[in-house]
């Protein structure tokens, strides 16, 4: 697990960011712990623990061989779909940089990491919205609002 | 497993117009339910985690749940784990498999 829930009634918001969420993630905000496994004590992986500044109705992580996490995730309003962590098998659904970007990190065994939540691009550029999505280990699938079901991975 | 990696996603274009209301996916695998209670299911295979019967290492496409193996009851839910498959039918049951 990379995520963690603090509540959103302890937690300080701008207005419009205030509005009640709906779905499993209902009333609180994500936080992320991204690409640190579960219970490690190694801090120089958690490199990017600061917290996610949108409001997400709904998310999944999806798991590498390596034991890294990524995380998938759908903003609470608009439908569109964010992802970020371990770039692997085309998981991550957007374009993957040639040259050094800011929101990427290349690991040590080569890997390339998104540090933060990137709008998949695809989809808003067809103005598809997305209504439920899964993770697999190396797959992702997702339901649109024009009853579509789309997949990569 | 053969390579078949996409980095854009895709349109699972069998899938259409079949009233699919949810979807789940396991390590490898991959299930859909529609309103009517019936699944579609593709993906690793290798341990029966699809549900479907013939021996097959991974299903390319998505194949409807033979009715059958749900003694006739619709599915309500849907659990994948890494390897296997739970369903919820209409009359409280719970299938597991793979």
């Amino acid at each position: 697990m990379s995520m963690k829930n603090v509540d959103y009634a302890s937690t300080k918001h701008s207005t419009q960011d205030n509005r009640p969420l709906t779905d499993i993630q209902g009333g609180r905000k994500l936080e992320s712990l991204n690409c640190r496994p579960f219970g490690s004590q190694n801090q120089e992986r958690h490199y990017n623990n600061k917290k996610i500044n949108k409001l997400f109705r709904k998310t999944a992580c999806g798991r590498t061989s390596h034991n890294r996490t990524q995380g998938e995730s759908t903003e609470g309003s608009s439908g569109w779909l964010y992802s970020w962590g371990v770039s692997k098998d085309g998981v991550l659904g957007h374009d993957i940089p040639e040259e050094d970007e800011e929101d990427f990190r290349v690991k040590e065994d080569g890997a390339l990491v998104c540090k933060t939540p990137k709008l998949i691009d695809y989809f808003v550029g067809l103005s598809i919205k997305i209504t439920k999505m899964s993770s697999g280990a190396g797959h992702i699938v997702a339901l649109a609002n024009n009853l579509k079901i789309y997949s990569w991975g | 497993m053969k390579e078949l990696n996409v980095s854009k996603p895709q349109e699972i274009s069998s899938l259409r117009c079949k009233n699919i209301v949810d979807i789940y996916c396991g390590a490898g695998h991959s299930f859909a339910l529609d309103s009517y209670g019936s699944a579609y299911s593709w993906g690793a295979s290798a341990d029966y985690q699809t549900g479907h019967t013939q021996n097959e290492e991974d299903i390319y496409a998505p194949k409807r749940i033979d009715f059958n193996i749900l003694g006739g009851h619709k599915i309500k839910n849907i659990a994948c784990g890494i390897r296997h498959t739970l369903f919820l039918t209409s009359n409280h049951e719970v299938i597991s498999f793979g």
